[in-house]
């Protein structure tokens, strides 16, 4: 799906997924190409891993709001509440260079949503968390 | 698993994550009490229990499980 502007509010420069991919009610996966003018690149055109860490929030966001979606309901905005056990494998990506990430829900109680995601470059994962959303 | 078996890991896996004493786990306890749950922290709980014994726990379920003997009896009987 690519008309991600439905699911987030998030608008250039600072969207974060190219692509999201609904794959069942528990998981997805996303894609971003990484642009010469990513808000997130540092100096050595490198991206940091707090954009990716902004990829994975916007990811869950997205699937979020494509569940609710299919249930009938308003998408609504949501925000962090905390990461887990994130593990970050440098070199990190460099513009230019796609990022693909998977999502599965863990669990979910009312309006907080608990997630693990794992981020890929040419098959490498680089960054992998646990991340709750609520929204 | 016997259900003694699957008290023990759950004890066990509660204390190490919410950061309780293992003493402080008996069965007619408050969950939320003891454990200092939140909303933000419910979820943790809730996942734990999908990942370590594949039983999901629906939000509408989750105003019956007051104590750890309802945890216990809730999970036990879905495993």
């Amino acid at each position: 799906m690519r008309d991600i502007q439905s699911l987030i509010p998030q608008r250039p420069p600072i969207l974060m997924v190219e692509e999201y991919v609904f794959d069942d009610e528990n998981s997805c996966h996303s894609l971003l190409t990484i642009a010469e003018d990513n808000l997130f690149l540092d100096e050595n055109h490198h991206m940091a891993s707090e954009g990716i860490l902004e990829h994975i929030a916007q990811t869950a966001a997205a699937h979020i709001g494509y569940r609710r979606k299919l249930a009938g309901s308003a998408v609504n905005y949501g925000y962090i509440g905390d990461i887990k056990r994130c593990q970050i494998t440098e070199p990190m990506p460099s513009a230019g260079e796609q990022l693909s990430t998977v999502l599965h829900i863990i669990s979910q109680v009312e309006n907080i949503t608990m997630i693990s995601a794992e981020t890929s470059v040419n098959g490498h994962v680089v960054v992998s968390c646990r991340m709750k959303l609520a929204n | 698993m016997e259900k003694n078996e699957m008290i023990e890991k759950m004890v066990s896996i509660l204390a190490s994550e919410f950061e309780v004493e293992e003493s402080v786990i008996t069965p007619e306890a408050n969950i939320k009490e003891t454990m200092h749950l939140d909303s933000l922290s419910l979820v943790d709980m809730v996942g734990m229990v999908q990942e370590e014994f594949g039983v999901t726990i629906p939000n509408a379920d989750l105003p019956s499980i007051k104590t750890f003997a309802d945890l216990y009896n809730y999970v036990y009987s879905r495993l």
